[in-house]
């Protein structure tokens, strides 16, 4: 059975598919449902509102879209329930919430150790897949994925993430919340309450203390599916009894955790390496200046588009505007612009990114030989007078944008394979009759 | 024959909603060759309460036997069945007899009698023609926020379908309608709220639900995305709990949640969520400015 999953699962997910546009810059903020599924509808407008209010009140978030990987395909095994369920209603004049709590109270009382254990172990093979390839697809597309997993959603998750490759798992951030698992895949936060009887399955003592409790008059503390609810652990209210007082209660810990664990992993992707690196460069020095990409984990990932090559470490992201196009730059560009106040002579393009990123003239080919002894200056190192990224600029070989704190160990590298020359001080290249805005420079030349 | 059955059967359906004194359709003399208009028109259902009643005929009438009690105005729907107290008038220009109610009416439904009108003895042509009592219903519903509710349906029958009685027409079964008018107060979330219900019932209605149930997708996230939108735009909270709300008044059968729930079955495994492009004005289905009162 097990050969006949995997069989499957990798018929359904070796392909791969980008989505219309690469955006490293986005994370895509799942929700994994529990084993108290509410209506497909329910669930996607209770995570639609969430993430919308939570972008509003975290600027820094705006590139989070919302998304629910539902589940409720075979009711949690007691489909035959639902007869019975009908039956015991008297009259027809129901309502959907009446024939949920009577299934939450059915489980409570008569299956929910059987209803776990049956959903721990066999997984719906088309929902996981379909769960997968979502997950897949959006890495693909170089988004960050996180999971905020309810209940049953966390074997879900937990088993999709044995199925992602490697390098995906470096995008994949998850969340368990009030999980039967006492597995978090990657990682990430658990945010289960100590009185949560689903919690309580996984045997975990990996909890969070719930100031709500669920006692008898005698004061005897029990663990209860009240608090089980995700609307409880976002801060709803949930009905209990606690010392023969009946009363509605409600708690935000849970919410101000999953809150800063979403904030925290989207901050991470934010600063997570690009899955693609450069591969070729174009027109370098002119503001047609654009470069090649290739993925760097999965070569089957193809993007055949050309891209401005900002800060080529950075993300991958496409902008719109006058100049639209793919661009390499910290997030947060929407435009491309060829002039603005300020505007230096050697910068040909910006990006209007907060870091106001910059692609530049070259440089050094226009420069002469200063010892006019017939040999060619083989590279250039060009500290410019603001930001810490200097460039390293190769004759034959294109250039590469390092931070300052590397320049020791790629001068050390020059100067291995040319002989070093010397630092010279602002307006020395322009003394030898080139155009140079560099701070200061430093010139390689071969020996020959 | 089946299918024959279902469809007169609801057709009849909003006529049955009423006791016998409140049957809308009940009528006399308004077949009448001599009547050019009647307004309000015979059961119509959406008058408003400032209506008059008017007769126009195809022949002039004796203008000096016109009484005040030529037309009688009775409000059905009340204990005492009220009549209705009013001015009348004639224009000889366009034969037109006309009833001014002295109030608004209250809503619910109303019998108007037209007797003892007689012709114009003086138009030669028409001499012979008699003019018989008119007499006729209509209903005049409440009104929320501009919006004309339609009567509460009788629930045993409304239940005793999946659809249930939609009286007006417009896409929500009435006894829903009428709980959200009477839920929300403000307008902004009756017509967030009718424009979801809109796309349940449509669901409910759908023969083929389970298999178009990712169909249903595209409807489900325009109505989120409007409210998205009003979210963005103006600041306009979320309805709370408004999907419970929703589920619990649509769906409460056993035949409607069965179905309800096999919809939700078969969208098991999906991925699902509301792209930025639904959060457009253009999502609302209703004239966002106008309800805001924004320009």
């Amino acid at each position: 059975m097990k050969i006949f999953i995997k069989l499957f699962l990798f018929t359904l997910l070796t392909s791969s598919s980008l989505s219309a546009y690469l955006d490293e810059c986005q994370t895509d903020l799942y929700y994994a449902n529990g084993m108290f599924g509410e209506a497909e509808n329910d669930e996607k407008k209770d995570w639609y509102i969430y993430v919308k209010i939570l972008k509003k009140s975290n600027s820094n978030i705006n590139s989070v879209t919302n998304k629910i990987s539902y589940n409720s395909h075979t009711l949690w095994g007691v489909d035959d329930v639902i007869e019975v369920m009908f039956q015991k209603f008297i009259g027809d004049i129901i309502s959907w919430s009446k024939t949920q709590d009577y299934l939450k109270d059915y489980i409570e009382e008569n299956e929910i150790i059987n209803a776990v254990n049956i959903l721990s172990q066999a997984f719906n093979i088309q929902d996981l897949a379909t769960h997968i390839k979502s997950y897949k697809d959006s890495i693909n597309a170089g988004h960050g994925v996180i999971v905020v997993a309810h209940s049953q959603g966390n074997f879900f998750t937990n088993k999709a993430y044995e199925y992602l490759e490697g390098w995906q798992k470096n995008y994949f951030h998850m969340i368990g919340v009030a999980s039967p698992s006492s597995v978090v895949s990657g990682g990430g936060p658990r945010v289960s309450f100590d009185n949560d009887l689903i919690v309580t399955i996984s045997g975990a003592d990996w909890t969070i203390k719930n100031e709500n409790r669920n006692r008898t008059v005698d004061g005897n503390d029990f663990q209860t599916l009240k608090y089980h609810a995700f609307s409880y652990y976002m801060g709803e209210t949930a009905t209990v009894t606690d010392l023969g007082v009946t009363k509605n209660v409600s708690t935000t810990i849970a919410k101000d955790m999953i809150t800063n664990g979403i904030v925290n992993a989207v901050n991470n992707h934010n600063n997570a390496p690009s899955q693609w690196r450069t591969d070729q460069e174009f027109d370098k020095g002119t503001i047609g200046h654009k470069i090649t990409v290739k993925h760097q984990y999965d070569s089957s990932i193809v993007m055949n588009e050309e891209v401005y090559p900002f800060e080529i470490f950075k993300k991958l992201y496409y902008v719109s505007g006058d100049m639209p196009g793919y661009v390499k730059a910290s997030c947060g560009g929407t435009k491309i612009s060829p002039s603005w106040t300020g505007q230096e002579k050697n910068e040909l393009l910006m990006i209007n990114n907060p870091e106001e990123e910059k692609i530049y003239g070259e440089d050094e080919f226009i420069c002469t030989n200063p010892a006019s002894d017939g040999h060619q200056i083989m590279a250039t190192y060009c500290s410019y007078s603001h930001g810490s990224t200097a460039h390293f600029w190769f004759r034959d070989t294109g250039y590469i944008n390092a931070p300052a704190s590397e320049k020791p160990v790629i001068t050390q590298y020059l100067q291995d394979t040319y002989n070093y020359c010397g630092i010279y001080p602002r307006g020395t290249i322009q003394a030898w009759g080139g155009e140079s805005y560099c701070y200061e420079a430093q010139v390689f030349w071969d020996n020959q | 024959m089946k299918h024959f059955l279902l469809t007169i059967s609801l057709l009849i359906m909003p006529f049955a909603l009423y006791a016998s004194n409140d049957n809308l359709l009940k009528s006399k003399g308004v077949d009448q060759d001599i009547i050019v208009q009647l307004t309000p028109t015979v059961a119509q259902t959406d008058v408003w309460d400032n209506t008059k009643i008017e007769v126009t005929f195809s022949i002039p009438l004796d203008s000096s036997a016109i009484q005040k009690h030529n037309i009688k105005l009775t409000h059905l729907s009340s204990k005492t069945n009220a009549h209705i107290s009013g001015v009348i008038n004639y224009s000889d220009t366009d034969n037109k007899l006309t009833f001014i109610p002295s109030k608004l009416l209250p809503y619910g439904v109303y019998e108007v009698e037209i007797k003892k009108i007689k012709e114009d003895k003086e138009d030669k042509a028409n001499k012979h023609t008699k003019i018989n009592k008119i007499k006729y219903r209509f209903y005049l519903p409440e009104v929320i926020n501009g919006h004309q509710l339609p009567p509460e349906p009788d629930s045993k029958i409304n239940n005793s379908t999946l659809l249930g009685i939609d009286f007006n027409n417009n896409g929500v079964r009435d006894d829903v309608e009428r709980k959200v008018y009477f839920t929300y107060t403000k307008n902004i979330d009756q017509l967030l709220m009718m424009q979801s219900l809109k796309t349940h019932q449509s669901m409910l209605a759908d023969p083929d639900l389970i298999n178009n149930a990712l169909k249903w997708q595209a409807p489900e996230n325009k109505n989120m995305g409007c409210s998205g939108y009003l979210f963005d735009k103006y600041d306009i909270p979320f309805i709370k709990n408004s999907t419970q709300f929703i589920n619990n008044i649509t769906y409460n059968t056993k035949d409607r949640i069965k179905k309800y729930m096999k919809y939700n079955q078969a969208l098991s495994g999906g991925v699902f969520g509301v792209e930025a492009s639904y959060e457009v004005e253009s999502s609302c289905d209703f004239d966002v400015k106008k309800t805001l009162g924004v320009k």
